[in-house]
């Protein structure tokens, strides 16, 4: 019981995609597959636990020691900077976090930089390496509403294929940074569980090179 | 009957442990010119202090750090071994409040040798030994750091922003920064490869040897391996490991740094080091190491509340009589039960057992 594993997986997509990495890396739990509204899926004979949380949660769970590792976003881990052990990039989930405006938004200088997003952590440090004075709006969801009706000049938002933004007649203005899928650990659990979890890095990131 | 919470026993024999070492008490105001931490705000793990004025204007501080004012009032050429068990009060990062940490510490000032760097990785081998339970005492040296980052001509930018990715174990982050940095490939993997060293002390200590790329970096290995054969020979050694991402701020500690860690709670519960620049920034010349354990993490994730007011509740009725019920309580006391007693009818406190006072003095568990 004490040294099983603990996995926090994001629910959705890109958890599901993790947990067949984790399958194929041998910490398989088939009940996982089951359709049912459990949140905790354990495989005793592997000592793997996994539960499924909200994907920016994850970061949470992994930094207070109720998940030993976890599967993030690097856009979390850069807004919120939780105190893990960022150990490797899965290479899945890949995106970017960009900045996006009108299509013919032109930024004149002469006044602050109105912007939406829920990365606040990311969009000042960017925008504060730029030397650009801003005003942040904090959203949490539909951030592409707020240049289409003018409360803002532009987001700071992921973008995965463009689509929503083009749908919407936005575009990227500029890319900030790649984001992708990271494996992270709890800096306590890493020490207690080292084996497991080097294994565990040792075969996600290979999977990685391929 | 356990009067003491867990965490006050652990500092009643850590304290036990520090003045068999000679380490003396060191008892502070918990006040402090907030100038002064201005002045060495990079030492502090936190940027936000509570201020405010004395009577004649002056702005002064609740202590954020203890360290530093020991360090204050150190004098050249003595030789200070103190410990202290003060609260602090700090920005708790999850809440986002201030919030009083109770911190005990140790600090060895002076002539800070091998000998005394030995002592000081053995008394926190033994305080980790103290708090009970599994746990790891990792070590780590800002010089071999430092040394192997400057050997491959790492700016000082880019150097920083390698610690910051080392303490977190990225080494796609550090393979980046250094290409970003012009640095070859050859050398960008070795410094990655920093990140990729931990565990047990013997095996890293190892791979490690592959980076001591210089003397610097060689003396640092040494220094490390002669702490590991002291603490081996007189206590024992296998919750001692090595890993490089322990990192400190290179400007205040330059040599040895350890974190200890327990089984069950998620952050370092112990953290210390060498940091003869601060001295040195104080405008002293002693040397300098010591560490601090925080109880607030023990408190936290391994006090569990027992769930009862207390283990007997007698319940009485109306015309119960005041002095035998008083001595039924008291046999209960005597034999070192919590006792409560209350009128029939009132809200029952939660308790082990429950019993109802029928008048007679002794009644048998």
């Amino acid at each position: 019981m004490k040294d099983m594993l603990n996995v926090a997986l994001p629910k959705g997509r890109l958890g599901e995609k993790a947990y067949k990495m984790f399958e194929q890396a041998g910490f398989e739990c088939p009940s996982i597959l089951e359709n049912n509204r459990k949140l905790i899926f354990e495989n005793e004979e592997k000592g793997v636990r996994f539960f499924w949380v909200k994907p920016s949660d994850v970061a949470i769970y992994v930094e207070h020691g109720a998940a030993d590792v976890g599967v993030v976003g690097k856009d979390i881990l850069l807004e919120y900077e939780p105190d893990v052990f960022d150990l490797c990039d899965l290479g899945i989930g890949k995106c970017r976090v960009a900045v996006a405006g009108k299509k013919d938004f032109h930024d004149t200088l002469d006044r602050s930089l109105k912007v939406a997003t829920k990365f606040v952590n990311i969009t000042k440090n960017y925008y504060s390496s730029q030397g650009r004075n801003i005003e942040i709006f904090k959203l949490n969801g539909s951030i592409e509403l707020a240049p289409i009706l003018g409360m803002t000049d532009v987001i700071v938002d992921i973008v995965e294929t463009g689509t929503t933004l083009k749908e919407n007649n936005l575009d990227v203005i500029a890319e900030i940074m790649p984001i992708s899928a990271h494996l992270i650990a709890n800096k306590a659990s890493f020490r207690f569980k080292s084996d497991k979890i080097e294994v565990l890095k040792r075969s996600l990131s290979r999977r990685d090179e391929k | 009957m356990r009067i003491f919470t867990e965490s006050e026993e652990i500092i009643y024999k850590l304290r036990e442990i520090y003045e068999k070492y000679g380490y003396r008490r060191f008892k502070m105001s918990k006040f402090e010119e907030y100038s002064f931490y201005m002045e060495y705000k990079n030492f502090l793990t936190t940027q936000n202090i509570i201020s405010f004025n004395d009577l004649d204007g002056s702005l002064l501080a609740l202590k954020p750090d203890i360290t530093l004012s020991i360090a204050k009032n150190a004098h050249d050429g003595e030789n200070s071994r103190v410990y202290y068990n003060e609260n602090v009060y700090r920005v708790s990062r999850s809440i986002h409040e201030y919030k009083e940490i109770p911190q005990v510490g140790v600090e060895y000032i002076g002539y800070v040798d091998k000998y005394a760097e030995c002592e000081m990785v053995l008394l926190a081998e033994k305080s980790m030994e103290t708090l009970g339970g599994r746990y790891a005492l990792d070590l780590s040296h800002m010089g071999f750091v430092r040394a192997v980052l400057s050997h491959y001509g790492l700016p000082g930018l880019e150097s920083a922003e390698v610690l910051e990715k080392l303490g977190k174990k990225d080494a796609d982050g550090i393979k980046a920064v250094c290409i970003s940095a012009g640095l070859d490939e050859k050398a960008a993997q070795s410094i990655v490869s920093l990140a990729e060293i931990s565990g047990d002390f013997l095996s890293a200590f190892e791979k490690a040897k592959a980076l001591a790329v210089c003397e610097e970096a060689e003396k640092a290995l040494e220094e490390l391996a002669d702490i590991y054969g002291f603490v081996r020979s007189v206590d024992k050694a296998e919750h001692l490991n090595l890993d490089f991402s322990i990192v400190n701020d290179m400007s205040y500690y330059n040599g040895l740094v350890f974190q200890g860690y327990l089984d069950g709670v998620p952050k370092s519960v112990l953290s210390g080091g060498r940091y003869d620049k601060l001295l040195e920034k104080l405008g002293k010349k002693s040397g300098a190491c010591g560490f601090a354990l925080y109880l607030d993490l023990i408190e936290l994730y391994r006090e569990n509340a027992e769930g009862f007011d207390a283990d007997i509740v007698i319940i009485y009725d109306d015309g119960a009589d005041a002095v035998s019920l008083e001595k039924a309580a008291d046999f209960y006391r005597g034999n070192d039960f919590r006792v409560l007693v209350t009128k029939k009818g009132s809200p029952v406190p939660k308790a082990k057992k429950i019993i109802e006072f029928d008048g007679s003095k002794e009644v048998l568990v």
